[in-house]
């Protein structure tokens, strides 16, 4: 009996934090159930829409050819697939390292340096973000794979394709929606277009991995803050041509939600900008001073700690990190060409090691998902 | 009894005929785009309480004029109310990550205004006039001034309203960017 009770209990706590799953996207534990159940419905809905009217430029940019319901979801499904919420941190507990790991011999992009990881504001609700191609390009500077526990699994971020990506409560936001009416099919094609945003930072190799943004140049609405891109087909176009299809396809929406739907695609194509080499030289500039600063923190700590051999040799392994950051940072710096360079068109060809889902494998799964 | 209900019956016929007749319309020429008028007007309201119909009859010039220019002063309002580029500013980079809040009100005001001059053919050329106006303002945040054009454009033709619009003022990066709107 006590047994029973026991096992039951095991089940109950094991069950209580598994990850959920729907149409081959892996939901963490951390979302709330609203959220998945949100999510669920806006990917049936990409699925199931019959789009009528096709987008060549959509077509071309993601490199799809017939833009229907299972072609969209098996672009997506190839670019995320494990969703954590916005309560998720990779910590100590959770994290999982390889040192050693052969990455692959090609170089960081300029922009890592631009990127702002862990730079959430307290009052600010995440939206959504690609943690899977920021955890692999950190991993990669630092010659470390890394992976997580999700759930009970173990996910290797050996590619940006794995496809990890951090929903936020802003995603879900009343205040932020297109409809006051929660189920709105306008609210769906917002936050699908988000979706396919950051499902395009999964794509890329070499120097345009993960296709990172840019700090907006001098004179440009967002002059100074990194939520511009340099290429043609970047995560901001994708995002903004698969609004404007799934826009142009929508029957339900109100003349309303059409023009702020039209107003975030617009914003989306303000974004594609020249490369501004004097500010991304001034901000490897800022960087680059602001890791001088950790170090000296830790030869400040090194002179306290001088007792403790452990310590001192932890500080000191830190310090050989971050100068090879630095060092990366100082070779990027002289690579950036001085001419300004237009937006163009980058091979979107992802790095690393993955494993790509094949349509008759993704209609299967979603099938399965729609029958339960 | 029989003669007393007959009697009934024809009283209440009276009274109908007569209740019927008091509320007749009393603008013969009254048709069904002065009813689309009239329930527009209703549904914005006015202060009073009372509709544009009710305050005065349709179809003097002198009271088109009046609207026209009622609608052309909410629409100034308006105006000053589209999102500039200094309320970008002070965002946080989280924010601006993906489309901030402001600039998505920015696109809900014009739609409002829009979605009014649907129903209400009376506003359309105050609206375009305001369109126009929206994407030469170079202090506007450039999506909405784009939203702006690009609606300047299709509603001219979509409406039949025969207003001068001047690509001049209007600079050639929101030409662009609205000429990829949907």
């Amino acid at each position: 009996m006590k047994l029973i009770v026991l096992l039951a209990a095991t089940l109950t706590v094991s069950s209580a934090f598994a990850a959920s799953e729907f149409g081959g996207f892996k939901f963490h534990s951390s979302v709330p159930s609203d959220q998945i159940a949100t999510l669920k419905n806006d990917i049936t809905y990409l699925y199931k829409n019959p789009n009528t009217k096709p987008d060549k430029d959509f077509f071309a940019f993601a490199e799809i050819t017939k833009g229907d319901g299972p072609e969209l979801h098996n672009w997506l499904i190839n670019r995320v697939r494990y969703i954590v919420g916005e309560k998720f941190q990779l910590t100590e507990e959770n994290v999982i390292t390889v040192e050693g790991y052969k990455f692959p011999s090609t170089p960081i992009p300029d922009a890592y340096s631009q990127m702002t990881l862990g730079a959430e504001v307290n009052e600010v609700k995440t939206v959504m973000s690609n943690m899977g191609a920021a955890y692999y390009l950190m991993g990669k500077t630092l010659k470390t794979l890394l992976g997580l526990n999700f759930d009970q699994e173990q996910v290797m971020l050996t590619s940006p394709r794995i496809g990890l990506l951090q929903v936020g409560e802003g995603l879900f936001f009343k205040d932020f929606q297109i409809s006051q009416n929660e189920k709105s099919v306008a609210n769906s094609v917002s936050r699908l277009g988000t979706l396919f945003h950051e499902a395009r930072h999964s794509d890329g190799n070499s120097k345009n991995t993960g296709f990172l943004h840019v700090i907006c140049p001098a004179g440009h609405p967002y002059a100074g803050y990194a939520a511009c891109e340099v290429t043609r087909n970047g995560s901001y176009t994708i995002g903004g041509l698969s609004e404007r299809y799934m826009v142009e396809n929508c029957t339900a929406c109100t003349t309303q939600e059409r023009n702020i739907l039209i107003a975030r695609i617009a914003d989306s194509f303000n974004r594609v900008v020249a490369v501004d080499t004097k500010t991304t030289i001034e901000a490897i500039q800022k960087q680059i001073e602001t890791y001088y600063v950790i170090i000296s923190s830790y030869r400040i700590m090194i002179n306290r700690d001088a007792s403790s051999e452990a310590k001192v040799a932890k500080y000191n392994a830190e310090i050989v990190k971050i100068q090879a950051i630095i060092n990366q940072l100082e070779q990027d710096k002289k690579n950036i060409s001085s001419k300004p360079q237009p937006p163009k068109m980058m091979d979107s060809t992802a790095e690393g090691k993955w494993t790509p889902v094949y349509i008759m494998q993704s209609v299967n799964m979603m099938e399965k998902s729609l029958s339960r | 009894m029989k003669n007393k209900r007959i009697l009934g019956v024809i009283l209440i016929a009276l009274l109908v005929g007569a209740v019927i007749y008091l509320n007749r319309p009393k603008n013969p020429s009254s048709n069904s785009a002065d009813s689309e008028t009239e329930t527009s007007s209703s549904t914005e309201g006015s202060g009073n309480g009372l509709t544009s119909i009710e305050k005065a009859p349709i179809g003097t010039e002198n009271d088109l004029e009046e609207e026209n220019n009622e609608v052309a002063a909410e629409l100034n309002k308006a105006l000053n109310e589209l999102p500039t580029l200094a309320d970008l500013q002070s965002l946080s980079e989280e924010e601006v990550h993906h489309t901030p809040e402001v600039v998505m009100e920015g696109g809900k005001l014009v739609g409002e205004i829009l979605e009014q001059a649907e129903k209400n053919p009376a506003r359309r050329e105050e609206t375009v006039k305001f369109l126009a106006k929206c994407s030469e303002a170079q202090d506007v945040v450039p999506a909405v001034r784009a939203v702006c054009w690009k609606k300047t454009l299709t509603q001219i033709n979509e409406w039949k309203v025969f207003i001068p619009v001047t690509e001049l003022n209007v600079s050639d990066e929101i030409k662009s960017l609205g000429a990829r709107l949907p």
